[in-house]
């Protein structure tokens, strides 16, 4: 479905990819493990196409898309789905707006007729009340809640999930992975997840990719990852200079 | 220079995606009513009290000299070459100005702008072309209406006979004067909205960042104003004389 091969990515003279090789299968669930600044983020980017990388290749659901014309990655983007940091909802449009975002924008089809799929997707997330409510009015558990079903409800093919636990407390983050790993199941969506928390990943993913210092020093399969656990908790934790030359597993 | 290749570019890709992939009319619609709309009350007490302070001060000079019953020529011509379109254009960089790059600044750094494009849409079609259309359609618009005000202000305070004023008023009202008159306000709505937006999309560093573009935003578009106003001036008077 996603596949990266030898993606280098810099701004200016500062490197922030480096021959960055990966591989993201139908309905699994990769997680990207890396440290704030490891280049995480950028990675998803890339994959959505916001980025253009310096040299390699991109492939999202079969296309190349790094010489993709603008207009055919723009209809591309709207087969995957992003939930962003803090939600990164409109502020000027309520909750139920935001989810119907995707088809108030690209059909005809009327607030009214929009309503039971809107407030149907709520109530997969658990916000069927917020319907009304402005995104200020909600807490950061909750705003990334509603990010997740703006992105589900025009049912893409992958879900890229940008730190979904960053900064909320242990029972907030602990039922979006809930919710995330749900998804999963019930909707069987390839996703893609970058996180810096070891207990999420391990929570949600089916594979691992773990990055330091825009290269890919290790990936694998959970039960590689899960066997080998105290090997790859010392490669991500590992200080910066006792890294040089670590390519192990199956990168 | 990078900076203000960069802004070319942008310019001209705004106009493009204008003709090529226009905006929906709903996003232009509502651009209208921010951006123009709201905007008029504003406008029309700054011609009204613009129009007013000019003829008092010419008025009483030129009877200096006998001439005072052309205070209605005088203050039309003045209102449709220079004081309409430059102040209508330097009130709506100030309001509107700040308002697109204050908004877009902020829609960058809360990642809205990345969400508009995660969903399928292009930025420069939903957020660009809708405030560069409204711009183009309601600057010239709100010109015609300060024209009317400021002579109205005038005519308020002035001492010549309303005959003798709105027939020499009148006069100005030739295409000499009023060619500039009417491209101005395009060229102007036209800056105005593309130096909005491009330093609004351009905005980083968070809040502080969503500042420092609103305010670069009023000043680069003010200046921008008044050397697109000599240039076009200059122009004016070297085709159709004085």
């Amino acid at each position: 479905m996603l596949t990266l091969r030898g993606v280098d990515y810099s701004i200016g003279e500062k490197r922030i990819l480096q021959d960055v090789h990966l591989d993201v299968g139908e309905q699994e669930t990769l997680a990207i493990l890396g440290a704030s600044g490891s280049g995480k983020s950028t990675i998803l980017k890339i994959m959505l196409g916001l980025l253009r990388p310096d040299r390699g290749e991109v492939k999202v659901l079969g296309r190349e898309i790094t010489r993709l014309p603008y207009e055919q990655l723009v209809e591309l983007r709207k087969r995957l789905g992003i939930v962003f940091q803090e939600g990164a909802l409109f502020d000027s449009l309520t909750v139920g707006e935001n989810v119907a975002y995707y088809y108030l924008e690209h059909t005809s089809r009327s607030h009214g007729e929009l309503e039971p799929l809107v407030r149907n997707m709520l109530r997969t997330v658990g916000l069927e009340e917020t319907m009304d409510m402005m995104p200020e009015e909600l807490s950061g558990g909750m705003r990334r809640r509603v990010a997740i079903a703006r992105a589900l409800i025009y049912e893409p093919a992958v879900i890229l999930y940008d730190e979904p636990t960053t900064g909320l407390d242990p029972l907030a983050a602990g039922g979006i992975l809930e919710l995330i790993n749900r998804l999963k199941h019930q909707h069987r969506v390839t996703s893609v997840v970058v996180t810096h928390a070891l207990d999420d990943a391990l929570t949600v993913a089916d594979r691992f990719a773990i990055l330091r210092d825009g290269s890919v020093v290790w990936s694998g399969t959970k039960r590689q990852f899960s066997a080998n656990r105290k090997r790859m908790l010392a490669l991500y934790y590992r200080p910066a200079e006792d890294r040089a030359g670590v390519h192990e597993g199956a990168a | 220079m990078e900076k203000l290749g960069d802004y070319c570019l942008f310019s001209v890709q705004a106009l493009i995606s204008a003709v090529r992939r226009p905006p929906r009319s709903r996003d232009v619609l509502d651009q209208l009513d921010a951006l123009g709309v709201q905007s008029l009350l504003i406008l029309i007490a700054t011609g009204l009290f613009v129009g007013m302070a000019i003829t008092i001060i010419m008025e009483a000079e030129m009877e200096l000299y006998g001439a005072k019953v052309y205070i209605g020529r005088m203050l039309a011509v003045a209102t449709v070459r220079e004081l309409a379109p430059v102040f209508s254009a330097l009130m709506l960089a100030g309001r509107v100005g700040a308002r697109i790059a204050a908004e877009l600044g902020s829609m960058r750094v809360t990642q809205q702008i990345d969400s508009i494009e995660g969903l399928g849409q292009d930025p420069m079609q939903k957020l660009v072309t809708p405030r560069l259309l409204a711009l183009l359609i309601m600057l010239p618009a709100l010109t015609m209406i300060m024209n009317l005000v400021t002579l109205l202000g005038g005519f308020l305070v002035s001492t010549v006979s309303p005959g003798v004023f709105w027939f020499e008023a009148r006069k100005a009202f030739v295409i000499r004067h009023l060619s500039g008159g009417l491209l101005k306000p395009f060229v102007f709505g036209y800056l105005i909205a593309t130096i909005a937006c491009f330093l609004g999309l351009r905005t980083s560093l968070g809040v502080r960042g969503v500042g420092e573009a609103a305010a670069r935003a009023v000043v680069t578009s003010s200046v921008a104003i008044f050397l697109a106003n000599y240039v076009i001036g200059f122009l004016i008077l070297k085709a159709f004389g004085v």
